[in-house]
């Protein structure tokens, strides 16, 4: 790019964070600052992984500078930017609490941690492991979550074991494992500077992942003929770069991208032969069908009844499939929460896949399809590190016996340690706590209490008689935390060390820059203490989370995500390694399955692409038909629900409500509503009105939008003191357990 | 180098386009849109970062219907190969 042309693309950049900000307010962070000592680091928000630096002064994070050799190429939305602002927020919790009644009050840590271990003992002693359980998060480090997750599972020898990623992240990650074997994107962000077409379904990127929304918006500005094609019911800010922005009816999605493979195959806009080497067909749960059941099952998808299920235009249908299909061009898919938090998440993932599978636009720069993360370390450390129900480390599962029989070795327990069965699932696990089976839970670093759906269920559950629940949180309080029997302040972001694996495979390091805040200690010296007086100090014997580190490389090796070659030192040296890269020359894999990049695919492979994560080293296509959401409108509950982010604020605003300067923009969750709607029920901006589903009821200021879609209130999901969560249902995915957050049906008065 | 933002300045309410109109003579400064009402984008361009910073404090001291300028976005014409 020549230099005016640069200028001219980081301009137009500007005006368009700008325009998508409008409304926010910040402070620049300072620019170069005497005295100022920088610790490379990454964001501490959403999945993007933007490095960053964090510049400390006297003890206290003063600043943050964008990393420019990193991804993120130096830039940081307005969120990052104000990272400082949080380290000394003044709900910082500097001291552990412990209920009195009906008040959480001071303690020491002695105290806190006598009082919590002599309580998971007696749950144990009493009704056996599985009456405990550890809720976490993909905002933990990788060392913490690793942690947790071998003290519960290989100690106390419960498979109890989940987190938030549940929420976000399953349906991605099994609609990954059930196409191609494996979890994880195959591709990376530099694939979107390749990219000639660009389909954003069910993602708000510009508000929830700005960073990569400007990495599209360049692309956009600077590729030739790059289109956009965003599917989403509401006009988003995303919508504004779109070249097609196609609305429909909530959960009609599947109809909708079933028609696109119509027109794919109609319009002979598929490569026959990729086909033939690579894909197999599947139904159900078995690779059983044949390209020709698949083109039966597809007639029936024309554009024309697609358009009816999801209320789209036809035309826009033809288009979008056109432009995805065009032979010679890219494509690249992009998707978040709009399709993985529903009821069907899993299969609408699988048709995204599917799209790329019958074009052949996989595995080369620029045509891949790529989910985003909502959380700094819902991959690396919850997902890859199988912190969840089902899991063990980078790929294993519970229910399988050489997987069990490798970690037991691997961790040093006796063979049968594991437990044969799953445990349970995040919802579930909060619904053994609600009927008594769960006597004890351990909540790290995560406020489900306003971040499950149908939350007041769930709040009830938190505070039954007899249950126990311990929280750890750097802040206080928090929906969560002022349900707890016990909250132990932990160490922020800056003040503790380990590491962080984003959205495109990167692992990066996290440096401590500053000592914890009060009292508080990072999550890793509060695991491991557990575990000491639970008589498992063995199981987690490290002076430090770099022990662990190496430790966690030697449990990588020999499966897919081997990176055994990132050390300590070359996370330090790098500016984030993206795995597998497993030797130290290595210098990591940016694209999966594909020979000469991927170390798994052997040199001799006869084809380009190899999907080694399926016995047959093929991805498979599936056959899933339309299927409406859970609960759907009716004459007693006529309107959609939906949730999302804003810009300014993240997951329940626990790191953002408590910055002054985001304080001042989009604070208060609000309703926001087609004006035709708000004409019906007779409100206008600046109105309140009251939103009532089948499970609950919250009171909202109007805000009358035009991007919105008549017959949809969309609701903002960060605020503790008007919860969406109190509406959204929580019917789960039958296969990924995740819960359909994104769709349910409420009536709206006028408050 | 020269640094480029992206901006968000804040008005007293019902001012922007008064404070518009007087933003559009401000050197490096090209408005990119608003509310209307409180809320003008515009995209601001400087030495560098300090610079930019020292403007911004300076059309908050001089300009009373301005109540707050926040970046959006902020890079260096060196800032990405």
């Amino acid at each position: 790019m020549s230099p005016m042309n640069r200028r001219e693309f980081l301009k137009a950049s500007a005006a368009a964070s700008a325009l998508v900000a409008l409304g926010s307010r910040a402070q620049a962070a300072p620019a170069d600052l005497p005295g100022v000592t920088w610790t490379k680091s990454v964001c501490r928000y959403c999945g993007t992984g933007c490095g960053l630096y964090v510049g400390a002064r006297d003890g206290k994070v003063v600043s943050v500078k964008g990393d420019t050799e990193n991804h993120n190429a130096g830039f940081l939305c307005l969120k990052g930017f104000l990272l400082p602002q949080i380290m000394a927020a003044s709900d910082r919790l500097t001291h552990p609490l412990v209920r009195r009644g009906d008040r959480l009050v001071c303690a020491s840590w002695e105290e806190a941690m006598s009082l919590v271990a002599t309580r998971f003992r007696a749950a144990i002693e009493r009704h056996g492991p599985d009456a405990v359980g550890f809720y976490g998060s993909g905002q933990g480090l990788t060392e913490e979550t690793y942690a947790a997750n071998k003290l519960f599972k290989a100690g106390i020898r419960t498979n109890n074991v989940d987190g938030n990623p549940r929420l976000c992240m399953a349906s991605a990650v099994a609609g990954y494992v059930s196409t191609y074997g494996k979890d994880e994107p195959m591709g990376c962000y530099e694939d979107i500077d390749h990219a000639d077409v660009m389909l954003i379904i069910g993602s708000n990127t510009a508000e929830a992942h700005p960073v990569l929304f400007r990495r599209i918006a360049r692309r956009k500005q600077t590729g030739k003929d790059v289109r956009v094609v965003v599917l989403d019911p509401r006009r988003t800010p995303t919508s504004r770069i779109a070249d097609l922005h196609v609305s429909f009816t909530p959960g009609t999605d599947l109809a909708i991208l079933n028609g696109m493979a119509h027109v794919l195959f109609a319009e002979g806009l598929v490569d026959e032969a990729f086909i033939a080497k690579h894909v197999a067909f599947g139904e159900g749960t078995d690779a059983n069908k044949a390209l020709a059941d698949y083109r039966a099952f597809l007639a029936e998808y024309t554009p024309e009844r697609a358009a009816a299920i999801s209320g789209a235009r036809p035309e826009d249908i033809v288009t979008a499939a056109r432009w995805f299909g065009e032979k010679g061009r890219t494509a690249m898919s992009m998707w978040t929460m709009g399709l993985n938090q529903r009821a069907r998440g899993v299969w609408a993932n699988n048709l995204v896949h599917n799209l790329h599978l019958v074009t052949g636009k996989i595995g080369v720069p620029g045509s891949t399809p790529f989910s985003l993360t909502g959380q700094p370390n819902a991959c690396g450390g919850v997902r890859d590190g199988g912190a969840l129900s089902h899991a063990l480390p980078f790929g294993r599962l519970v229910a399988n016996e050489k997987h069990r029989a490798e970690m037991e070795k691997l961790w040093n327990v006796p063979a049968g340690t594991l437990a044969p069965k799953p445990g349970l699932a995040a919802v579930d696990l909060f619904r053994a706590l609600e009927d008594g089976k769960l006597q004890a839970m351990w909540i790290m670093c995560t406020n489900p209490a306003q971040s499950l759906p149908n939350a007041d269920r769930y709040r009830k559950a938190l505070r039954r008689e007899g249950a126990f629940v311990v929280v750890t949180e750097a802040f206080h309080p928090t929906r969560t935390s002022e349900l707890a029997d016990v909250v132990l302040p932990a160490a922020l972001w800056a003040e503790k060390e380990g590491v962080y694996g984003c959205g495109e495979r990167r692992y990066q390091l996290l440096d401590r820059a500053v000592q914890p805040l009060g009292e508080a200690r990072p999550d890793f010296d509060i695991l491991c203490d557990l575990a000491r007086r639970l008589g498992h100090g063995a199981l987690l014997p490290w002076r430090s989370p770099a022990e662990a580190w190496d430790e966690i490389r030697q449990v990588s090796r020999g499966t897919a995500y081997d990176f055994t070659g990132m050390t300590r030192a070359r996370l330090r040296a790098a500016h984030g390694l993206l795995w597998p890269l497993p030797a130290e020359g290595h210098p990591g894999t940016k694209r999966r399955y594909v020979k000469g990049e991927d170390p798994l695919v052997p040199a001799d492979a006869p084809e380009r692409i190899l999907f080694y994560g399926r016995p047959d080293g093929k991805a498979v296509v599936w056959l899933r038909p339309q299927k409406p959401p859970e609960e759907v409108t009716d004459a007693e509950y006529p309107l959609w629900l939906t949730t999302g982010r804003v810009l300014e604020h993240w997951h329940t605003g626990t790191m953002t409500r408590n910055c002054k300067e985001l304080r001042h923009v989009n604070y208060e969750a609000v309703a926001e509503l087609h004006g035709e709607d708000a004409a019906a029920l007779g409100v206008s901006s600046g109105d309140r009105v009251r939103v009532t589903s089948r499970r609950g009821s919250e009171v909202f200021t109007v805000r009358v939008v035009e991007g919105a879609r008549n017959g949809l209130v969309f609701v903002h999901m960060h605020d503790p003191d008007r919860m969406c969560n109190r509406l959204t249902i929580d019917a789960v995915d039958p296969v990924s357990r995740q819960p359909e957050f994104k769709i349910c049906a409420v009536r709206v008065a006028k408050a | 180098m020269t640094a480029i933002a992206g901006v968000v300045f804040v008005t007293v309410p019902g001012a922007a386009p008064r404070v518009a109109a007087r933003l559009v003579r401000e050197p490096g400064l090209t408005l990119a849109g608003g509310d209307g009402d409180s809320r003008i984008a515009a995209v601001w361009e400087a030495a560098d970062g300090a610079a930019l910073e020292a403007l911004s404090e300076a059309l908050l001291g001089r300009d009373a219907e301005i109540v707050g300028v926040f970046p959006t976005f902020v890079a260096s014409e060196e800032a990405e190969p």
